[in-house]
């Protein structure tokens, strides 16, 4: 669907992006990571043709953005880091416009800025000036405005900056049925959304892509790194995880209860499995389990590992 | 272009911009012509459209100061750079906005005329083409106002460099005057904007200097349009 060819990026003598390649094939969620500066934003603004690349091709079901840019620009929708609205209009105005911009046919307008209104929950303010809706509302306004015209591939930058919990909840859920048949790439500093929702993550660091993997290649959730509860004083459980889970490392997050001890657990092994574990030993030792849920922690890790050049490979 | 062109337009009158421009252009025209005609009882009309194009000097970068530095400013132009509408089309869309809002206040002058013709004796032919050539001079400046909006992201820079340029083509008109040198002085006689005014003024059609009004403001638009692309190769 969209390959990246040793994409290049200078301003003036400061190298922004450094021979960034990768391609996607098929419909999925795809997340942007990066430090402030990493040249995440540079990447989509090349990717959806508002930057032209210093080498390098962008190429979009075989067609190359320097050669067709507008028909390349048509299979793509764009939410930059702030949102690109006119806010002396209304909602349902601005996205008529946008429509008509994306060369939505006239008599489809309407209905097209209909089922988006419906679809990104802008009923309530659909006539309202843009310029009177809160943050939150008008970066729903700028998600809707990327998904007019039903593009092929959806690149969006810091999606759910300025929702609330609920709406972060909407958004994501409209996003994973959106990339069921078209392709998604978010840039987020929320690792733990990106873990949440992507199927692949993409890490930049200094404009170079030093990671390109699968989510499921990342991280193991769940399996090695849990949290529990047990009934049973810190120091008497401190003793049983010696004995029993030697192969553990351990950390004590205080008594969440009266008579507990909360402890973070992980495996040394990265695709050790330590639930049974955990839990044979507990009821060996006739203590109560009363709290267990794994922490994934894995994304943050990896990136913090990555950007700060620890192991490059 | 005709989405651009819509939505432009009816920015101007969305915000204050439009009905500032409108009044100001109307109440210092109404000024002359009151001085002009009203006061000296004078049905020379021609004298009133010529002071006319200094008071749309000043006021022509309320119409285009915001035309791309407004975009910019505001990252919108990421929203229209990256849709499937060419760069060309949009230029050409608010140029033709910018031109639609000076039109229309300019028929509103066209008051003025009929109240000569109904009190006093007026040519027609004259008049039509002092207007013909007020229109093909405001396109030229407005052309001069959408570059000086393309190179800069604020509004205040481009006003002043819209005054900027377009002094500089009223002093051409000055040098002209002072200097007499044969080849130098039909140069520059063919370059300014405000000579080829004057056959207008004087009731001529000129044919060449509609042709120069109109690739003048092609140039300027086209340069807007290399700025704004050179902007993505920086």
């Amino acid at each position: 669907m969209i390959e990246l060819q040793n994409v290049c990026k200078y301003y003036g003598n400061k190298l922004a992006l450094d021979n960034v390649s990768f391609s996607i094939d098929n419909a999925s969620i795809i997340g942007l990571l990066g430090k402030n500066g990493a040249g995440k934003s540079t990447l989509m603004n090349i990717m959806t043709g508002y930057l032209s690349a210093t080498a390098g091709d962008v190429v979009v079901d075989g067609v190359s953005i320097s050669n067709a840019p507008q028909e390349v620009k048509s299979k793509v929708g764009y939410l930059p880091e702030k949102p690109p609205v006119y806010d002396t209009m209304s909602v349902y105005e601005f996205l008529c416009y946008v429509a008509r911009l994306k060369g939505v046919p006239s008599r489809s307008v309407s209905l097209e800025v209909s089922n988006i209104i419906e679809q990104t929950a802008l009923g309530d303010v659909a006539r309202r000036l843009i310029r009177n809706l809160s943050k939150g509302y008008q970066q729903r306004v700028g998600i809707a405005q990327a998904m007019v015209g039903e593009p092929e591939i959806l690149i969006l930058d810091e999606p759910t900056v300025g929702l609330d919990p609920s709406q972060v909840v909407e958004i994501r859920s409209l996003l994973t049925e959106y990339a069921k048949d078209h392709v998604i790439i978010i840039s987020s500093h929320i690792l733990t959304e990106i873990s949440e929702i992507c199927d692949r993550i993409l890490i930049l660091n200094e404009g170079e892509l030093i990671k390109d993997c699968r989510m499921s290649d990342l991280s193991n959730p769940g399996k090695n790194h849990i949290f529990i509860r047990v009934d049973a004083e810190r120091t008497h459980f401190e003793d049983i995880i010696q004995k029993s889970l030697a192969n553990c490392r351990y950390d004590y997050k205080g008594a969440g209860e009266p008579g507990c001890s909360d402890w973070e657990l992980t495996a040394e092994s990265h695709e050790e499995d330590i639930r049974k574990k955990i839990f044979s030993t507990v009821m060996g030792n006739k203590l109560n389990l009363l709290q267990m849920f794994p922490v994934n922690t894995e994304i943050e890790d990896t990136f913090l590992d990555l950007t700060a050049g620890r192991h490059l490979n | 272009m005709r989405t651009t062109f819509v939505r432009e337009f009816q920015e101007y009158f969305n915000t204050m911009l439009g009905y500032v421009f409108v009044s100001a252009f109307l109440f210092l025209a109404g000024v002359f012509f009151a001085v002009n005609n009203i006061n000296t009882l004078s049905a020379e009309f021609n004298t009133t459209l010529n002071d006319c194009i200094y008071v749309f000097l000043l006021t022509a970068p309320l119409l285009t100061m915001k035309l791309l530095a407004e975009e910019k400013k505001t990252k919108r132009d990421q929203l229209l750079m990256t849709t499937r509408t060419t760069l060309s089309s949009i230029i050409a869309g608010k140029f033709l906005a910018a031109l639609s809002v000076f039109a229309v206040t300019l028929c509103c002058t066209l008051i003025y005329p009929v109240i000569l013709f109904i009190y006093g004796s007026i040519s027609a032919t004259l008049i039509m083409n002092g207007y013909i050539g007020f229109f093909f001079l405001g396109m030229a400046f407005i052309s001069v106002g959408m570059f000086a909006s393309s190179i800069t992201e604020s509004q205040l820079t481009s006003a002043i460099c819209t005054y900027g340029i377009l002094l500089l083509f009223l002093c051409m008109d000055l040098i002209i005057s002072k200097i007499h040198v044969g080849i130098i002085t039909s140069f520059l006689q063919w370059f300014s904007l405000f000579e080829r005014f004057k056959s207008y003024q004087y009731g001529t059609f000129s044919i060449a200097s509609v042709v120069y009004y109109i690739s003048f403001s092609f140039v300027f638009l086209n340069l807007s349009i290399m700025v704004m692309k050179y902007r993505r190769l920086k």
